[in-house]
């Protein structure tokens, strides 16, 4: 028994390392301008999509794919703000919700025109593979989206804090005004804010897509997710991700292991309800309370 | 003062022409004008607490789940009559709002947001669970269902209920209170406004009739499972019509839930493939183009005509 | 300024739009047919395929000539977004605006509740070939039909299979999605198993939303059953078959309910697939033959061509349904432009009239309107193709059994 709460307690790290990943990029965009994005969870269904059409065009392995959907991804997040989201910034969070849902309905319906619902998977060699020892399993590719979601938030956090680029971002999230009279152009920061949350985004779905299903209108329950991973780890605090989705993961595995799935849900969502009451902050106090 | 009484007699005019449109006959803009109705009902609740406090709840479909099981159970154990168990949904949803509201209305901002969406999403869990009690994910059969036209009338009563108390709201000291809410709380509390019971008993009269229109739903369906009637699309769908519309006006969720059905049943028709596209399209031209929704803006535009004639 | 110019272009856009709704004016010299399919959202990729279905239907009849060989049909399609609130709007809507002749029925047991509680109103025919729940059948209905058999019986085929098989296997682990279809399907399996004797190791019914599968398996891992059954959609099938390999989960034999008959299942998981059951109502090996479509391989043969994939059993269903509502109106000598009620109740009774061989095997509804019991059929996944293995008079091959473990495949 004490072994399958161990394998449990993994399988929810794991999983709670690829919850991060994918809510990274949420979390950056909300910190800096406010935004809430809807249209997330289709962010990263276009990232998967791009590993996936190479993965059967070309053969290029997923990994090998991973700086195509990055780049296609900071592109079409950069253009969205520069076009429509630099509008809502500033206003009301309600006015972003619709706006990004709108966007949502445009991405995913494209999509499932272009693409059909089909659900669609990516099987490689090594999908599935594992490193067993002391008779527990870690499956490679989610032990390596794991490493990758950390080598990203910190590279982030890094990239926030210690280039110039990161401090213009950091200053804009703070004071726009401000930021505005000492010359940077604020615009422009809000676009490659949009541009490389949207990149890394594109990164997560390129990953998820190695060992999950991925099709058309599989976006807001990513969203969702990544809506809840950040508001628990601290809205707009990058490593809060981590933490968020480490807790999420682990409570979610660990009480699907000592109930029922079914429960572990209902669980999940009454703690995140809970803390919110306690911690409105986040669980590390560190979040933009309004 | 007149010209507000004008308004109101218009509008139960509107509603009255409307109620003996049945008359005429049956035909399919009998039906289509009852889910309209039905979603009036529902954005303009939403409208009542969100769109004038500022609160944005994004776990509404909680009270329709609520209320739907409330009435559904209570009608296959007891056998009561349908229209007496509609009532006691919407005890059962405000009491649940209740409950709920006291703690969470104090979170602001995206927090309140995540917190009721999570416990809407717990709640359709704990229905899905509780096979004895809802028959979990198997759904429940609903025995009893009224005629076609009455939930036409019902529908029709229930939106213009709503409407009238976001009218009363508006022109009465709560509304002064609640917009005061929205625009400063601290400032709202200093000048003695007991800013958090305004916000519950708001929350609950509009959980109470969310709670109604879902039982009424869930009877007009006739059968019905937890991810049905607790479906986050229904609050999204909340939402986008108050805003279309134009939150925190009395028309906004009347205009915003009829423009945004007629379109998608319009454009289902004739655009099978981008039907959903095109009315994203629209979401995201509404936003740009009239941030304060279709009332909102057009309000906003004639005073600034009238400020502009001397 | 701007915002004036757009604000009336919205406007206009909306008066145009409630204005410009003037029904299709419609030849009397066709049928009309309508159909209200999820084509978006959770039910998105079946309502797709039973689309195919009809459209199939709707081309090969008209090849012909037509309905009783001269009356064209056509099919009005709406989404309804697998929203079982719209599913029954845009009935009415077929009904009471498109004025419609006939109905064609959707896919998902949500919807087609809705859509038929609304269709028994106008007492309007409405046969489904993608619903299954045994509640379909239980509110009384007389307009109601369904060609696939009841959730429960329709997994039957997965235990017989490995009932047959000797030497016996002794355990069952018992897992599905909690929604109607699959959660009666466990209900379907859990009856048979303990018929047959099988000890049931594990049982859990899971959301459809849960993202890691890996733990939720590993319970039923740890139970060491010989046997997993699943109670599946395709998505569900795809990540229970994922989550197996990566937490190295090998039992005997693994049968979904419904998935792997679907060909974008192997597509996805490739040489992965092999070995997998499933549970079927109809396979082109079968014997079947009737009006219309001939056989049961010339009607997967025609849907090769036409889509270029094989027809599973739900769109088998689906295309069946047409074809005894289009043999019902021929044997009435209905004629379009007059298809009134009383043409309809006609209808209704001759459905349940009729005993009719099909290339979807025989037709014969029973009073609640359910199909008779089709004799329970099993499949299985063999280098990438679908074989029937179950039973042994209509097996095109013997089930490869055991599977062998992941790590020596």
């Amino acid at each position: 028994m004490s072994m399958l709460i161990i394998q449990s307690l993994i399988n929810g790290i794991l999983m709670g390392g690829i919850y991060a990943l994918y809510s990274a990029g949420f979390s950056l965009i909300f910190g800096v301008m406010g935004v809430v994005n809807i249209a997330h969870g289709d962010l990263l269904m276009l990232g998967a999509f791009i590993t996936f059409w190479m993965f059967i065009g070309l053969g290029l392995d997923p990994f090998l794919t991973l700086p195509f959907s990055v780049a296609g991804l900071f592109v079409l997040g950069y253009l969205m703000q520069r076009l429509a989201i630099n509008r809502v910034v500033g206003a009301p969070p309600i006015m972003s919700y619709i706006l990004t849902f709108g966007m949502h309905l445009m991405i995913s319906n494209l999509a499932l025109v272009a693409w059909t619902a089909d659900p669609r998977a990516v099987t490689t060699a090594y999908s599935g593979a594992n490193l067993a020892f002391l008779g527990l399993t870690l499956p490679w590719i989610k032990l390596i989206t794991f490493l990758i979601s950390l080598g990203v938030i910190g590279l982030l956090y890094w990239l926030l804090n210690h280039s110039q680029t990161g401090r213009a971002i950091q200053a804009t999230a703070q004071d726009r005004e401000m930021a505005r009279l000492t010359g940077i152009k604020v615009d422009r920061i809000y676009a490659l804010t949009f541009g490389l949350g949207a990149a890394i985004t594109g990164l997560a779905g390129s990953m998820v897509v190695a060992f999950q299903d991925v099709e058309p209108g599989m976006g807001l329950p990513y969203t969702i997710i990544a809506f809840c991973v950040v508001v628990l780890g601290g809205m707009g605090y990058i490593p809060g991700a981590l933490i968020g989705g480490l807790i999420l993961g682990i409570v979610g595995s660990v009480s699907t292991m000592l109930f029922t799935s079914g429960w572990s849900i209902a669980i999940t969502f009454f703690l995140l309800y809970l803390m919110l009451l306690f911690r409105p902050a986040g669980i590390t106090g560190k979040g933009i309370v309004e | 003062m007149p010209v507000k009484r004008t308004g109101f007699f218009i509008g139960l005019l509107v509603a009255v022409l409307f109620a003996l449109l049945p008359f005429a006959g049956e035909s399919y803009y009998i039906q289509l004008l009852t889910v309209i109705f039905y979603w009036i009902g529902l954005a303009a609740c939403w409208n009542l607490m969100c769109g004038y406090t500022g609160y944005i709840d994004f776990g509404s479909a909680a009270y329709t789940g609520i209320g739907a099981y409330v009435a559904g159970i209570i009608m296959v154990r007891s056998g009561l009559p349908l229209l007496t168990t509609i009532p006691l949904a919407g005890l059962g949803a405000g009491v649940i709002a209740l409950a709920v509201g006291w703690p969470t209305l104090r979170l602001r901002g995206a927090y309140f947001a995540i917190a009721t969406f999570a416990l809407a999403e717990a709640l359709m869990q704990v229905a899905e669970e509780w096979t004895g009690l809802t028959e979990g994910g198997i759904g429940i059969t609903i025995p009893q269902r009224l005629e076609e036209f009455d939930y036409y009338w019902l529908y029709l009563f229930l939106a213009a209920l709503v409407v009238a108390i976001t009218w009363w709201v508006e022109h009465h000291k709560h509304g002064y209170a609640l917009k005061a809410i929205h625009e400063d709380e601290h400032a709202a509390a200093q000048v003695g406004i007991n800013t958090h019971t305004i916000k519950l008993k708001t929350y609950v009269t509009s959980a109470f009739f969310i709670g109604m229109l879902g039982a009424l739903e869930g009877s007009r369906l006739g059968y019905f499972k937890p991810d049905d009637v607790f479906d986050v699309h229904i609050t999204i769908k909340m939402v986008i019509m108050s805003l279309l519309g134009g939150m925190g006006t009395v028309l906004g969720p009347v205009i915003g839930a009829t423009f945004l059905q007629l379109i998608e049943d319009y454009l289902g028709a004739q655009f099978l493939n981008f039907y959903l596209v095109i009315i994203g399209a629209i979401i995201v031209c509404v936003i740009i183009f009239l941030p304060r929704g279709i009332v909102g803006s057009t309000i906003e535009r004639l005073r600034l005509k009238f400020r502009r004639q001397p | 300024m701007k915002l004036k110019k757009a604000s009336i272009v919205v406007m206009a856009l909306a008066l145009a739009l409630t204005l410009g709704t003037a029904a299709p004016s419609l030849a009397a010299k066709d049928f009309t047919f309508g159909c209200a399919v999820p084509l978006t959202g959770l039910f998105g990729k079946a309502g797709n395929l039973v689309k195919d279905a009809y459209t199939l239907w709707m081309e090969t009849v008209n090849a012909k000539g037509g309905i009783a060989g001269k009356y064209k049909v056509r099919i009005i399609f709406y989404d309804d977004r697998s929203n079982p609130q719209t599913s029954a709007k845009l009935v009415e809507k077929l009904i009471t605006k498109d004025k419609v002749d006939f109905l064609l029925g959707s896919y998902g047991s949500s919807q087609v509740m809705a859509a038929s509680a609304a269709a028994e109103r106008h007492k309007f025919p409405y046969i489904s070939g993608g619903a299954a729940s045994n509640k379909l059948y239980e509110r009384g209905f007389k307009y109601y039909f369904g060609t696939l058999g009841k959730a429960t019986e329709e997994v039957r085929g997965n235990v017989d299979v490995f009932n047959a098989m000797k030497p016996k296997p002794k355990t069952v682990a018992i897992v599905g999605s909690n929604i109607p279809f699959t959660a009666l399907a466990c209900v379907g399996y859990k009856k048979y198993a303990e018929k047959y004797g099988f000890k049931i190791v594990h049982y859990e019914l899971f959301p459809i939303k849960l993202k890691d599968y890996n733990t939720m398996l590993l319970k039923a891992k740890s139970k060491n059953p010989d046997i997993l059954l699943v109670g599946s959609h395709l998505g569900v099938a795809l990540r229970v078959m994922k989550a197996m390999k990566e937490i190295d989960f090998n039992p005997k034999a693994v049968a979904f309910s419904y998935g792997p008959t679907v060909p974008a299942f192997v597509e996805a998981l490739k040489s992965d697939a092999n070995y997998v059951f499933a549970a079927s109502e109809w396979t082109p090996a079968l014997p079947y033959k009737g009006p219309v479509f001939g056989t049961a391989k010339q009607f997967h043969d025609r849907y090769i061509k036409r889509f270029g994939r094989a027809p599973d059993y739900v769109e088998a269903a689906s295309a069946g349904g047409c074809v005894v509502q289009q043999v019902a109106i021929e044997q009435l000598g209905l004629k379009p432009g007059k298809v009134g009620k009383a043409e309809r109740v006609k209808l209704m009774e001759k459905l349940h009239a009729l005993d009719l061989n099909t290339f979807y095997g025989p037709i014969h509804f029973d009073k609640d309107g359910a199909n008779r019991e089709h004799p329970p059929l099993a499949v299985q996944v063999q280098n990438g193709k679908l074989v029937t293995v179950y039973p042994a008079k209509w097996a095109e091959k013997a089930p490869m059994y055991p599977m062998p473990a992941w790590k020596n495949r």
